[in-house]
């Protein structure tokens, strides 16, 4: 037989489900190609139901529900839209069809537009043929190649710290204010520990530092190397932080952005920490590379473009207002390179996507690098059902770069963490700072700079724009 | 393993003409956990649903698949039948293989339709392993009702729940209740003096011993859900003790300032501590702070009013309280106002003082008006010879941002052509309308009677502008049917402008959590079957918050909400479908993503506590009375903590496995 | 002595290649060092310190299917995948003394008791571990401070060295090894060339692995402060575990669709924080230190006491991949001092 497209439709229950009823009941002929799978609400329909669907074999998905100011629950379409719109946003980038995934609005009124609708998908997706390309991820890579996946590139250098013959970066002049400002704290108990950033023992090279006593106040530091960001020390996950009691931090303005967002999700009280604010002028990306100075070259992605030298909503701000520099300014690289990626076909972009998670390993290092990233139990340690496939196949690796991705659509302040210690140099920075465009152009909305704000993606507004929606 | 049966209905040739049933019903045989399946004629009918029960039982089934027509005609009852065989009614599945699959692939050689009947119901037959078995939520039922909105809408619904033995509190937010009704002088098409109908209803509610009073008040805050919610009630700083006010009104007639009385649309005057007219429910007068020597001047100023009082109930200190009543029903009620004349630059709305609103004309026109009931004009207290209307103002025209037709002009300009040809009897007045439209029961005699006997000159076309020459207004517009531009002289100038919500609608709404429309007015849950219903259980609707609606209609709809909280109460607790949202507080990351998005406000924050009793921390807890199963939290939980019973991620997840 | 030629090094290379023999060796993949298989002799390079895999991946692969299942009716068919005869003859060309030990330190797991894994050891039996000792080591190398060295030949089948004239003494340490070089017998002659000089890395003066030993024994070392003071910046990633030579543990976990699918053998790592949790919900490692030490305990204490066998090789592949710094060696000496001086110790600063 020859191969018919496998289309998958997740419907609401009161309008598209009862629209196909509608179709039966008036005997409106369509193509049999799709098997529709009831929610409540379009606002039930999470990503991952069309990812599995894909994996499962189906070459389009429908979804489909009430038009908006119809929803059966107020305003569940409405909240639906907000995630097709990033969803969207993020298939296209990593070069699925548009075609394979299709959204509508139908009535219970609408039997022939469901109809028409079942027609044209099937249609236009068996132009598309089968979405192999989605299929055939599964068994290559890794396990198919009986060892370590091939492609293994890791980042950039492999040796950490600084080499001996290289100086050291001086410190920031305001460390001596910082270390005053710390050692205060803790003498006056305000708080029981200062994260901050010091040198390592062995190690020519910057790590996080836990001052629990004044007198060690001496090892924080600040300078061009300081590029962690140290929030992802504040949720509760970091039981052993947390034991210590009440903390500083040393943060940057972009650390802060990060803080910002804990405080929407309340995973920390404004209250439970003290934020010890750093000026600053730019971090490099991998201190490996320090040479002797910030050359722009070296700069962090996240430094270009930055308008939070200054840090915001500090309770302690060290160092003098920073002016932004000339390497600063102008396109970043990243945007440079997103906006090439959006110039190529669907098929270039997946080309292009697919050697890159191809190589994943599945470590998690960029959720668990990730500030934000803070859940106890994170959706990939969830077995049943298991949404994303924990081996490292291609298909897999897919998927969870999909889930990541999504989860942080409108909350990341693309630190950069993710894709800086990846070990297999995926470019996230590239797929995060995407759907913070797409946040920016949909909503308005930056994240990290209002902590009275919601994230966009639990929020909606009843004019929010799409042109995709049929 | 779980054993499942599947029934295979034929229905007649309805599904057996295209699908070969015997072919699904013997190919289900081989799915995981399938022990039965039957290939039926008519699986709905009596002995259809007889043997459905009888092979539960003998083949002690503990999961059904029906495959047969859409869930939306007989889930319900194949789960009854399922319940009366010993199941769980929860374990019973549809798989609607007549409406999305037989009816709509008239393949006559049955090919296609086999094959989609057998996907969908073995997608179906994975799904129901997963189903868990559900029990029907209860909860407890508060027999009291809050109505919001204390005018003839809600008064009607107070009066009418309260008649039935319930407890009522009603909320104003205004010294007086009565509403815009209040300010009418006559309605049409009877015209009855609009005071005399309603003020023995104002009375009779403020007397009645099950209608608890709260006047110059507001809705500070609802919690909780249907049968139980917490209600916080503003009450607003009379500056008269009220319990101890005798309603004598010797302050008001001492008091020795004046300021414009809203009630008369500023045409009129009243004192510093008053009653906004005559016949106000309760007479208890306040005293108007913005004005008052005692709070904008030197406070030993003045006062009076506290010197004459005889009871002593002066109380200048008094501050804003606050009660909580717990109610198990909301009755929202809370009316319209019109579209201001300023909004009208063009017709001279607040540029000339005789470019007035149709309201404004109901106090010209009200005997306790602010002129007694004569038609005198504001700017100079002149009779008007020449009136001229404009209907439409605002209504039916997108450029003022109000498409809808406001439903109640027509009629009324009607009324006011009518009362001002009573009572200026040389007066000429023209009407400048677009259609007419006269929907209602005697409304087209009216409205002929006005034409007709009364005088009115009706001109069908639009009024370009209205500007000042001489001293006198003139009105610049067309009259379509002649052809011909049109310019009158006039004296008084009536715009019939747009009903509008209440500015504060959006507010209140959001505190109660119910949705309104583009415009701020109300949504009902279903615009035709569930007109009085918001989409939050336990709330209910009534009057001109819904959207432009006349009297006889308000007060119909009060009625139909009260019976609607009448048929709540009659039930000493609720029972609820059980598709809810679930947490598994163990994995709660208390990030709240749910608690924003759920558009019911169902999700709780419960205090995880250790031994001691010592707080660890919040997680999500699910109001399983306020939930309605929507599932927009599921999809919002990054880590799948919440999950929504009925529809679970497993079971989702097991049909897209089974494709 | 036996000597492999640069040039007969190379053809040895591509006649094991003609002859369908998988020869994995360390490569550059974009400036990086790696091992991986490859299909041309001239690919190789064994200039590089270290690849930045463990070659555990050519033995012990991430994942790995283990069965293919089928759920029917009332039953479910399974049907074994792997086994013998699946995997080519592999030769691990230049693998490292540090690499190599790691191998032997994965037999003593896989291979244990009569308690086989088959998967594993059909892999092992069918690769010759040669390597290639290091002439050089980087910053983060540490194999003397484990007991070994770069020359050093657990684990290995054959041990070559660069002589000063750029060829390689060959050494055979296991009859396996003989039997390479038996089979490619053509490849290898008799000569005598000296050593090219081998810098080993320093050993860490202050640490000794005995006493490490000594020190983790005592239970009441379980709950020392030093492990919260060393290991709290710890984010649990995993990377370290991911690239250990000597890291063992893994998952079972069936995937696929609902009527079919694969049961798979997976990584997993003890620095998950899910790792160790209980049905129950109850999680015995809760904090990250915990893991951490887990890891610490596993390498030095649990390893040479159970299996006998070296947890650590030294190899520095996890403080080169720790994004936060977290440096073992650095551990080592911190416990080899607190074993020196006994009394309990008391942090004051958390690095």
């Amino acid at each position: 037989m020859s191969w018919e497209p496998k289309i998958v439709a997740f419907v609401c229950n009161w309008c598209t489900y009862a629209g196909a009823d509608l179709a039966g009941v008036t005997r409106t002929q369509y193509r049999p190609n799709v098997r529709l799978i009831r929610v409540p609400c379009t606002g039930r329909v999470d990503p991952l139901f069309i990812i599995k669907a894909f994996e499962q074999g189906a070459d389009g998905v429908l979804i489909s529900g009430c038009h908006p100011g119809d929803c059966h629950y107020i305003s569940g379409n409405l909240h639906a839209k907000r995630r097709w719109i990033f969803f969207k946003g993020l298939t296209d980038f990593v070069g699925i069809e548009p075609e394979r995934i299709q959204y509508a609005w139908v009535s219970a009124s609408e039997a022939n537009k469901w109809a028409k609708m079942v027609d044209q998908a099937t249609e236009t997706i068996r132009g598309l043929g089968p979405f192999t390309k989605y299929h055939a991820l599964k068994g290559t890579g890794t396990a198919a190649n009986g060892g370590a996946c091939p492609l293994l590139v890791w980042s950039e250098a492999w040796q950490p710290g600084i080499p001996d013959e290289v100086p050291l970066p001086e410190d920031a002049p305001f460390v001596p204010a910082l270390r005053e400002k710390a050692r205060e704290l803790l003498e006056k108990g305000e708080v029981k520990v200062v994260i901050g950033y010091g040198w390592a023992k062995r190690q020519r090279r910057i790590v996080p530092v836990f001052i629990t006593e004044p007198g060690d106040v001496s090892r924080l530091v600040f300078n061009p190397l300081c590029v962690n960001n140290l929030s992802v020390y504040l949720p509760r996950k970091q039981g052993d932080i947390a034991k210590l009691g009440k903390p500083a931090i040393v943060a940057k303005g972009c650390d802060i952005k990060t803080i910002t967002v804990l405080l929407q999700e309340e995973q920390i009280g404004r209250d439970g920490i003290v934020i010890l604010g750093v000026s600053c002028s730019g971090v490099i990306y991998r201190q490996e590379l320090w040479a002797g100075k910030a050359a722009p070259d070296l700069l962090a992605p996240k430094c270009i473009g930055c308008d939070v030298q200054t840090p915001r909503l500090a309770d302690h701000v060290v160092g003098e207002p920073v002016a932004r520099s000339v390497e600063q300014q102008g396109p970043s690289e990243v945007q440079r390179q997103i906006e090439a990626l959006d110039r190529k076909s669907p098929g270039e972009r997946w080309d292009f996507w697919a050697e890159h998670f191809d190589r994943c390993i599945k470590c998690y290092a960029c959720s668990q690098v990730c500030p934000l990233c803070y859940c106890d139990r994170c959706i990939t340690e969830k077995n049943n059902p298991q949404w994303v496939e924990t081996s490292a196949h291609p298909q897999g690796n897919f998927s969870w770069n999909l889930v990541r991705a999504i989860h942080l659509a409108g909350r990341c302040t693309y630190c950069g963490e993710c894709d800086r210690v990846c070990p297999a140099n995926i470019p996230l920075n590239l797929i995060n700072r995407k759907l913070a465009v797409v946040s920016e152009e949909a909503f308005d909305y930056r994240s990290g700079y209002d902590e009275k704000a919601h994230p966009p993606m639990v929020v909606y507004h009843p004019d929010d724009k799409e042109n995709f929606i049929r | 393993m779980s054993k499942i049966g599947v029934f295979v209905c034929q229905c007649g040739n309805n599904i057996a003409g295209t699908v070969d049933t015997a072919k699904v019903a013997d190919e289900a045989k081989n799915l995981p956990g399938v022990v039965h399946t039957e290939n039926c004629r008519f699986l709905c009918s009596s002995p259809g649903q007889q043997l459905v029960k009888e092979i539960i039982k003998t083949n002690g089934l503990d999961k059904v698949v029906i495959a047969a027509c859409s869930p939306h005609m007989h889930e319900k009852t194949f789960r009854k039948a399922s319940e009366e065989a010993g199941l769980n009614p929860f374990q019973c599945e549809i798989a609607n293989i007549r409406e999305h699959c037989s009816w709509v692939h008239e393949d006559k050689t049955k090919v296609i339709g086999t094959e989609k009947s057998l996907d969908i119901t073995r997608m179906t037959v994975e799904r129901v392993r997963r189903n868990g078995p559900l029990d029907k939520i209860r909860v407890p039922v508060t027999k009291k009702a809050l109505v919001i909105g204390g005018g003839v809408a809600g008064i009607q619904a107070a009066l009418d729940i309260a008649e039935a033995g319930h407890e009522v509190i009603l909320v104003e937010k205004e010294p007086s209740i009565g509403g815009q009704m209040a300010k009418l002088s006559e309605t049409f098409p009877t015209m009855d003096c609009s005071q005399c109908i309603l003020t023995p209803k104002m009375v009779e509610a403020a007397h009645h011993p099950k209608i608890r009073l709260y006047t110059y008040s507001e809705v500070e805050s609802v919690e909780g859900y249907i049968g139980n919610f917490t209600v916080k009630i503003r009450k607003k700083a009379k500056s008269v003790i009220e319990e101890l006010c005798t309603e004598c009104g010797e302050c008001t007639a001492k008091c020795p300032f004046t300021a414009p009385n809203e009630f008369d649309s500023e045409m009129g005057k009243r004192k510093l501590i008053y009653i906004p007219f005559p016949q106000a429910v309760p007479a208890i007068p306040i005293i108007d702070r913005d004005h008052c020597p005692k709070y904008v001047k030197d406070k030993k100023k003045c006062g009076v009013c506290a010197k004459v009082c005889g009871p002593n109930c002066i109380d200048f200190d008094q501050e804003d309280t606050f009660v909580t009543e717990k109610v198990g029903a909301v009755l929202v009620a809370t009316g319209y106002e019109v579209m201001g004349v300023e909004r009208f630059p063009e017709f001279g709305g607040g540029r000339y003082k005789d470019v007035i609103t149709g309201l404004d004309f109901e106090r010209l026109a009200s005997a306790s008006g602010p002129t007694g009931g004569d038609i005198k004009r504001p700017s100079d207290g002149k009779v008007p010879n020449r009136v001229v209307f404009i209907e439409c103002s605002g209504s039916r025209d997108e450029s003022k941002g109000v498409a809808y037709c406001s439903n109640i002009c027509c009629m009324y300009t009607a009324k006011h052509a009518m009362l001002y040809k009573h009572k200026v009897h040389e007066g000429q007045s023209f009407i400048f309308y677009m259609d007419i439209r006269c929907g209602g029961k005697r409304y087209e005699e009216f409205h002929r009677r006005a034409v007709e006997h009364e005088g009115a000159v009706y001109l069908r076309g639009r009024v370009s502008r209205v500007y000042e020459r001489n001293g006198r207004l003139l009105v610049q517009g067309a009259d379509t049917l002649s052809g011909s531009q049109v310019e009158l002289e006039a004296d008084l100038v009536v715009l019939a402008t747009a009903v509008v919500p209440r500015i504060g609608a959006k507010d209140l709404a959001k505190r109660l959590g119910i949705s309104y429309d583009g415009y701020g007015f109300y949504n009902e849950y279903h615009p035709k079957l569930r007109p009085v219903e918001t989409a939050t259980a336990g709330i209910y609707l009534a009057g001109a918050c819904i959207g432009p609606v006349d009297i006889p209609t308000s007060v119909a709809q009060g009625s139909a909400a009260a019976s609607k909280v009448l048929a709540l109460f009659s039930n000493e607790e609720l029972s609820r479908e059980p598709v809810v949202a679930e947490v598994n507080t163990a994995t709660c990351n208390a990030c709240w993503d749910c608690e924003t998005a759920c558009p019911y406000h169902a999700i709780q924050r419960e205090a995880v506590k250790d031994r001691a009793g010592n707080v660890l921390r919040y997680v999500a807890k699910v109001n399983e009375g306020v939930c309605v199963g929507c599932g927009v939290c599921v999809a919002a939980c990054h880590s799948k903590t919440i999950d929504l019973r009925g529809y679970t991620d497993a079971q989702i997840y097991a049909a897209i496995c089974a494709l | 002595m036996k000597l492999l030629t640069r040039q007969h090094l190379d053809r040895w290379v591509e006649a094991m290649l003609a002859e369908k023999v998988r020869v994995v060796g360390p490569v550059t993949r974009a400036g990086q060092p790696v091992y991986a298989p490859v299909d041309r002799a001239s690919a190789l390079d064994f200039s590089q310190v270290i690849g930045r895999n463990s070659i555990k991946d050519f033995l012990f692969p991430q994942t790995e299917p283990v069965m293919l299942y089928t759920i029917k009716k009332s039953s479910v068919e399974m049907k074994d995948v792997g086994g013998a005869g699946q995997w080519p003859d592999t030769v691990l060309l230049g693998s490292r003394a540090c690499d190599a030990a790691g191998i032997a330190a994965l037999r003593s797991v896989f291979v244990w008791q009569g308690e086989d894994d088959p998967l594993f050891l059909d892999r092992y039996e069918r690769t010759t571990v040669v390597t290639l000792a290091c002439a050089r080591g980087d910053r983060s190398c540490f194999c003397t401070s484990v007991g070994l060295a770069p020359d050093a030949t657990e684990g290995s089948d054959l041990l070559l060295r660069e002589t000063v004239a750029g060829n390689f003494a060959v050494e055979p340490v296991t009859d396996k090894g003989e039997k390479l070089v038996a089979r490619w017998a053509s490849h290898f002659e008799e000569g005598s060339e000296s050593f090219r000089p081998v810098v080993p890395p320093p050993v860490i003066e202050t640490s000794d692995v005995e006493k490490i030993l000594a020190w983790l024994s005592d239970p009441s070392h379980y709950q020392d402060a030093v492990w919260a003071e060393h290991a709290a910046k710890c984010l649990g990633c995993g990377a370290c575990t991911y690239v250990c030579p000597t890291c063992h543990c893994f998952d079972l976990t069936d995937e696929g669709g609902a009527f079919q699918g694969e049961r798979r053998k997976n990584w997993d790592a003890c620095q998950f924080d899910h790792f160790a949790a209980h049905a129950s919900g109850h999680n015995p490692r809760s904090l990250q230190s915990q893991r951490w030490r887990n890891r610490f305990m596993c390498k030095f204490h649990f390893y040479p006491t159970k299996f006998s066998a070296k947890g650590c090789v030294g190899c520095g592949r996890c403080i080169r991949v720790c994004y936060v710094g977290l440096d073992i060696a650095e551990m080592m000496e911190k416990v080899s001092g607190l074993a020196e001086a006994n009394p309990r110790h008391q942090p004051s600063a958390i690095s």
